[in-house]
């Protein structure tokens, strides 16, 4: 199983790779402009089946949005470390 | 010794990424590290021989095939990228001795190293 960070906005290629590289067991955490992600619909064609989304509630509020704005859950930075300390490959 | 993967997605025309992350490479052979490079999307470009950022005023990239010789570091390249920028295999510069992978191959080559930076 894996973290992926995904950092970059949804018009930046390189974050459509970060979900395809994706397997089942995998997580991903939205943070930086990879939040955009969470408010676009459109990440849902990308999301494999077995693969966990989670959102940065303090990027996601820093641009602007609510928690409810966001498809996926949201986590704070405590959330965060235990998602890196209960993975052992980051993808970032 | 753990295996990291280095990724480059950004051209090295008007950006720094390739070379630093060949100059983390091989400063990671100091520690318990393997170190490789993947080239992806824009990056690619820059195993093709008739690349020249220090045209634009960037660094070489010749700078670092000596070290490339002396340490055997494994530079991937992602076959669909190289197509879709025009890059055909006789353009591919010998130094680099890359590795050329499939974009089907991607995520499980990934997956297989302990650590994975995206510059």
């Amino acid at each position: 199983m894996a973290l992926i960070v995904i950092k970059k906005s949804p018009v930046e290629n390189i974050s459509k790779r970060m979900w395809e590289i994706t397997k089942p067991g995998d997580v991903i955490i939205l943070v930086q402009d990879g939040i955009f992600w969470a408010i676009n619909e459109k990440s849902k064609e990308y999301l494999k089946d077995g693969v966990s989304v989670y959102t940065l509630k303090e990027d996601l509020e820093a641009r602007g949005y609510r928690e409810e704005d966001s498809i996926y859950s949201c986590i704070d930075y405590n959330g965060w470390v235990e998602l890196i300390e209960k993975n052992e490959l980051i993808i970032s | 010794m753990k295996k990291v993967l280095l990724v480059v997605y950004q051209s090295p025309g008007g950006s720094i990424w390739v070379n630093e992350a060949l100059r983390s490479a091989f400063g990671m052979y100091g520690e318990d590290l393997e170190p490789s490079i993947l080239l992806m999307e824009d990056a690619v470009v820059a195993v093709n021989q008739n690349t020249h950022p220090e045209n634009l005023g960037c660094l070489s990239l010749s700078l670092s095939f000596k070290y490339l010789e002396r340490y055997g570091t494994p530079v991937y390249v992602v076959k669909e990228d190289l197509e879709s920028r025009k890059v055909k295999e006789e353009d591919l510069e010998p130094k680099w001795k890359v590795n050329i992978i499939s974009k089907d191959n991607l995520s499980d080559f990934i997956h297989s190293f302990d650590r994975v930076i995206f510059f």
